[in-house]
């Protein structure tokens, strides 16, 4: 059974770019949603086993998505990745206790986390 | 035999006109003494101020009851049984002449008996201090033309002083003032690189994350046979990492930029660091030595930055020995003075030093002497940056010149944090 992983990133080029390179490994399924107001909407549809999330986003940022994540009795315990262009790779754990990759990233970095989060 | 009073008020003229060229407080109070002794006919001449406690004087320059020229001479309680002094401040005259009574050396003790003149210097508002004269060494008699002498000289003293005076406080409150320009400059510096840094991350970081994704893309989609290809799209690889290294350079500035304190042995932080540069080290042929304390006491710190810190500090000095060298890493821990430890490291390499003239530039962002070879400039302003997050402190210089660098880096024990 693939794993199901949900990216939200207002960013269309990136998002589908990682799509396809996780796809190619036929480990995962992919969804991606580039207007973060959609985000809980199109998780409840989709039923992720991990969450992307970006934080800089225009309307809602990543914090405003996480808020809504964990107030969901449905979404409230998939786990969470800040996936973003502001920090350092070598802070991860720093925003609100959630692990924070950086931009740009390796797919085989990516997949490390994946395989770190995913129980 | 003595010199006319005509000729001695000519010749005090003269002094005078000299006296005004000095430089700086000290070489004019060097100057009266020497040409008081040396023109004026005095044996010994001493400079006595006012400290700050009125009850005390304060020697300046002065002549030793060897005749020798001697600077800060002693120190002096103003005592009440002084009878010359006293005389001088119930009188209010300017000087007073005293025969037959013991002369004293710097420090007090009595080194002989005979006339002393004492004149107070004026500074336009209080008396300042006092000029002392006798004829110890010749015993050569002192008399009222001497005095005389003395009191113009004291006077003349006076009115330079205070405008030497002025004119160092003026040009020390110039140079602070300098200082804090320089501080506020080097601030909004940082100010606008922080800022401009957590902007330009992110409009710079998803490009080059986009072109990452590419680049594995197309390296999944092409034929492993195909070496030019994956040549061509490992370069391409590479210039979005060197792009991303410079993006984080400027991150660490930016106050998204946050650290996290834990104990760390600074040993084994710096064995870490060695690891990330031990392919520069090999490739160099660089021989690295380890005088390390061995119960170093723990430092808190934020390990990944301090671990960069020393990545930094190692890769400038394996670049300023590109055929090979010494990479010479101590540490060692002092009692601080108000309790705990000072820990330090220190990094000395056998390259050719740094040149004088852009010392003191070499912490400023931006600066950079290897701009061609890719260097962004930031490598010493971050190194400066993160010790001043750990209230550490990082200095750089010379051992001697052409013979290498030495960085010096010191931590404190006891912050809590």
């Amino acid at each position: 059974m693939r794993k199901k992983i949900l990216i939200v990133d207002d960013e269309k080029d990136f998002t589908e770019l990682i799509k396809l390179n996780l796809e190619q490994t036929h480990l995962y399924d992919v969804m991606t949603e580039n207007f973060p107001q959609r985000a809980i909407s199109t998780a409840k549809k989709f039923k992720p086993d991990l969450i992307f999330l970006d934080i800089m986003m225009p309307k809602v940022d990543g914090g405003g998505v996480l808020f809504n994540l964990k107030n969901d009795p449905q979404l409230k315990n998939v786990p969470v990745v800040f996936l973003t262009a502001i920090v350092n790779e070598d802070e991860t754990d720093t925003i609100s206790g959630y692990q924070t990759v950086s931009k740009p990233i390796t797919i085989d970095q990516l997949m490390d986390v994946i395989k770190k989060n995913i129980k | 035999m003595k010199d006319s009073f005509e000729k001695r008020l000519r010749t005090l003229h003269e002094v005078g006109n000299r006296l005004s060229r000095a430089e700086s407080v000290e070489e004019l109070c060097r100057s009266i003494v020497e040409l008081g002794t040396s023109e004026l006919g005095f044996d010994r001449l001493s400079i006595w101020f006012v400290d700050k406690n009125p009850k005390y004087l304060i020697g300046s320059f002065g002549v030793d009851e060897k005749g020798r020229l001697r600077k800060e001479i002693g120190e002096r309680v103003l005592r009440d049984d002084d009878p010359a002094v006293r005389h001088i401040h119930t009188d209010r005259s300017h000087s007073v002449l005293e025969a037959g009574v013991p002369l004293r050396n710097g420090s007090g003790k009595v080194v002989g008996r005979g006339a002393h003149i004492i004149a107070t210097i004026w500074d336009g508002q209080k008396v300042v201090g006092y000029l002392s004269a006798d004829n110890l060494l010749s015993k050569d008699p002192i008399g009222e033309h001497d005095r005389e002498i003395l009191e113009l000289f004291a006077s003349t003293f006076g009115h330079l002083y205070s405008l030497k005076k002025a004119e160092e406080e003026v040009r020390s409150a110039y140079s602070r003032l300098k200082d804090v320009q320089h501080q506020l400059i080097q601030s909004a510096k940082m100010e606008v690189v922080g800022s401009l840094a957590s902007g330009a991350a992110h409009e710079v970081k998803n490009p080059l994350a986009v072109m990452l994704q590419g680049i594995e893309y197309i390296a999944g989609k092409t034929e492993a046979s195909d070496r030019g290809a994956h040549t061509t799209l490992e370069r391409m690889r590479r210039a979005v990492e060197k792009a991303d290294s410079i993006i984080r350079g400027l991150l660490d500035f930016s106050a998204v930029s946050k650290l996290s304190y834990t104990p760390q042995n600074l040993n084994s932080i710096i064995e870490k660091a060695l690891r990330l540069v031990s392919y520069d080290i090999d490739r160099s042929k660089i021989n690295t030595v380890r005088e390390f304390q061995k119960d170093l006491p723990d430092v808190r710190i934020d390990d990944n930055k301090i671990e960069q810190v020393l990545v930094n500090l190692f890769l400038n000095s394996i670049y300023q020995m590109p055929d090979g060298g010494k990479l010479i890493i101590r540490t060692y821990s002092k009692k601080a003075p108000r309790g705990g430890f000072k820990v330090f490291i220190e990094i000395e390499d056998t390259g050719p030093g740094i040149p004088e003239e852009i010392m003191d530039k070499i912490f400023n962002p931006f600066f950079t002497t290897r701009r061609a070879a890719g260097g962004t400039g930031l490598g010493l302003a971050i190194v400066r940056n993160i010790m001043d997050m750990h209230d550490g402190k990082v200095e750089i210089a010379n051992k001697k010149v052409g013979h290498g660098v030495k960085a010096v880096l010191a931590f404190p024990t006891n912050k809590r944090r």
